[in-house]
């Protein structure tokens, strides 16, 4: 069998109405994985199950925020379409915010989706109910502001460095289970969220961030051919990196 | 918020302590106005008035009078 195939796994995606989330809902179905697609918009996730390949894939629509409601997710995921084998959190929010515009309640607000939905998803997910223990995999999106930095982006990184650390401990604390966890940080990638971005910035500063790229900015099978690479049997000996993905960005 | 509540903001967040601030001011003559000072005004103009403006945007006003033309003078309640 293709090492690198998710043939026969079943795969929970947070964020998989959008950007990075979509494209690895996309192409682990090529990959032959059954989907489950969580996120808020119901419109959305209809249109990304729209482009899977397959059939018994299936949607969750949930604020998760919400952190209380992670458990019944799992719960009705499992039911619908069997225990899990790989895990991507690709929900998240991105700000740019000087700290004098900051407070404990944004901060919060970072942190509940960027990481403890993600740390939430994981408690239950690891329990032998609800996973497949031979070779499952959990990868979570950080990004490259998880180990740089840039004015304006403290609780964006505050909330990613505490994702790129944490997966460190977990992939410790599951190793006992054969449970893989990792961390991919992506550089800039053309999704809604940095469109949103460029939006706010004049030609020049936009410019100026592309050319902070050496092989310009990344798209989104480039994080979502990564995932599917963590999610897959070939990557069996790898627990507790953080895959940076940024077309040389942190390479200067 | 009146225009006079959002100069005192705008004094307060960009920490303007040696120039009295006052509609006719000059943004480019604020030690302040420099990018920093440009994402915290981003910052001021989307969480109150509900509006995005850009950096670009900042950077073609003169005055003080000019940022509150761009957010709309109508926004503002009269004193
Ligand atoms: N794009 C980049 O350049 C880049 C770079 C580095 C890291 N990343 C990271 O990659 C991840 C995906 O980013 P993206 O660019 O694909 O962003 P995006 O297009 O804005 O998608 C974000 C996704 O998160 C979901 N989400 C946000 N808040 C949620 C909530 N409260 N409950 C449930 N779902 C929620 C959204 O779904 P709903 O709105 O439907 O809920 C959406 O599916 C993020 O973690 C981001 O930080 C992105």
């Amino acid at each position: 069998m293709n090492q690198f195939s998710l043939s026969g796994k079943h795969v929970l995606i947070t964020g998989a109405s959008s950007g990075i989330g979509r494209q690895c809902a996309v192409s682990c179905s090529e990959s032959g994985a059954t989907v489950t697609l969580v996120a808020r918009n119901t419109d959305r996730l209809k249109e990304t199950e729209s482009q899977l390949n397959g059939c018994r894939h299936f949607s969750v629509a949930q604020d998760l925020s919400e952190l209380d409601a992670i458990e019944d997710v799992v719960k009705s995921t499992v039911k619908k379409n069997g225990k899990i084998d790989g895990f991507i959190h690709a929900a998240g929010i991105e700000g740019t915010e000087p700290i004098t515009l900051l407070n404990a309640i944004k901060y919060k607000s970072y942190f509940d989706i960027n990481v403890l939905a993600g740390l939430e998803f994981s408690r239950f997910l690891t329990k032998k109910k609800y996973c497949n223990t031979s070779y499952a995999s959990l990868v979570f999106i950080a990004s490259v502001m998880g180990t740089l930095g840039q004015p304006g982006k403290i609780a964006y990184s505050a909330s990613k460095g505490a994702l790129v650390n944490a997966v460190k401990s977990m992939a410790l604390e599951f190793a006992g289970k054969n449970i893989r966890v990792n961390s991919i940080s992506p550089g800039i990638v053309l999704t809604p969220m940095t469109e949103n971005l460029f939006a706010s910035l004049d030609a020049d500063s936009k410019q100026a961030i592309i050319n902070m790229h050496p092989l310009g900015i990344g798209t989104v099978t480039d994080v979502a051919n990564a995932c599917i690479f963590l999610l897959s049997d070939a990557a069996k000996w790898i627990t507790g990196t953080n895959l940076i993905i940024d077309g040389g960005y942190s390479a200067k | 918020m009146t225009k006079k509540e959002f100069i005192d903001l705008f004094v307060e967040e960009l920490e303007i302590e040696n120039t009295v601030v006052k509609p006719e001011t000059q943004l480019n003559e604020l030690e302040a106005w420099d990018s920093m000072g440009h994402m915290i005004v981003i910052g001021l103009v989307s969480e109150n008035f509900d509006l995005k403006i850009t950096a670009s945007d900042l950077k073609a006003l003169q005055s003080v009078d000019d940022l509150i033309n761009k957010i709309g003078a109508e926004k503002f309640e009269s004193e």
